[in-house]
């Protein structure tokens, strides 16, 4: 059984019994596992967002990185366009 | 490079830590975390006992730790992400001056050979006679939560809802039966 499976909530049963008896071995499992039954909410939909924040926060990392590279090299070949620079830095999602 | 992108899903943890120092690139980042978010949430709902700031824990740690990865020696990732979120959640509730919950996480983990043991799967028979004959010396409670949980694979929730014992309970029950169990057993071996 995924861990996935355990947060909704499908607890009863031999694979529940194997990814109990695996948090045995494994601290980060045994916590987690505690946490989730301590805590109740819609714990599936608070780790989609979190995916999706994730994936947003590194998209928004790599696009500076890209809007830095053009601007370094608009520095390089002299051509100090600050109107095309400023728009391309502001205009980072 | 294009080729590791495109199975980036199917490369080790590891495969992916590396691959993200040379490169630079978060979507190797990016996967590896999101591999964890399952964990490292339900690990700081633990701690925080509140949906929100597990939330708000999560990705303050993920943006902490993405400019830092090259910094630090990782050989294998999860213990560390392990103890690196744990430290985090506790000192979020150090900083409110929280009461940090007493963990005896570590001590309870259990050795592959016990666990074996419980299993009663080619265990010698000398071994198997030790269990049982201690199985019947434990504490009703306990002899029915370990008898359910390692002899018959029953899940917390089977044996609550068959004993009436409360999940709490149980868990107590079956620690203190291993507890008992091991020093009953190496008693025996003596």
């Amino acid at each position: 059984m995924k861990l996935l499976d355990y947060i909704r909530g499908l607890r009863k049963g031999k694979e529940a019994h194997r990814l109990e008896k695996e948090s045995m071995q494994d601290p980060f499992l045994a916590d987690a596992m505690d946490g989730y039954r301590q805590v109740e909410g819609n714990h599936e939909l608070r780790i989609e967002k979190l995916r999706m924040q994730v994936s947003l926060i590194r998209q928004r990392k790599e696009s500076f990185k890209e809007t830095e590279f053009v601007c370094c090299h608009l520095e390089h070949c002299r051509l100090p366009d600050y109107r095309i620079r400023n728009q391309l830095l502001f205009s980072v999602p | 490079m294009l080729f590791f992108k495109r199975n980036i899903s199917k490369l080790s943890d590891e495969e992916l830590l590396i691959h993200y120092t040379k490169s630079g690139d978060s979507e190797y980042f990016g996967e590896l975390y999101n591999r964890y978010i399952p964990l490292t949430y339900g690990l700081c709902l633990k701690y925080l006992h509140d949906e929100d700031r597990a939330q708000e824990a999560v990705m303050q740690l993920f943006e902490d730790l993405l400019p830092k990865m090259g910094n630090y020696e990782i050989k294998v990732f999860r213990p560390w992400l392990y103890r690196v979120a744990k430290n985090h959640c506790l000192q979020l509730l150090r900083k409110e001056n929280k009461e940090i919950p007493l963990d005896y996480t570590i001590n309870i983990m259990e050795s592959d050979e016990f666990l074996h043991l419980l299993s009663e799967e080619e265990s010698p028979e000398d071994q198997l006679k030790a269990l049982h004959h201690c199985l019947e010396k434990l504490p009703e409670e306990q002899r029915t939560s370990i008898t359910r949980f390692f002899l018959e694979e029953m899940s917390y929730a089977d044996i609550v809802e068959q004993t009436g014992f409360t999940l709490n309970n149980v868990k107590s029950y079956i620690q203190n039966g291993k507890r008992n169990l091991k020093i009953c057993i190496k008693k025996q071996a003596l």
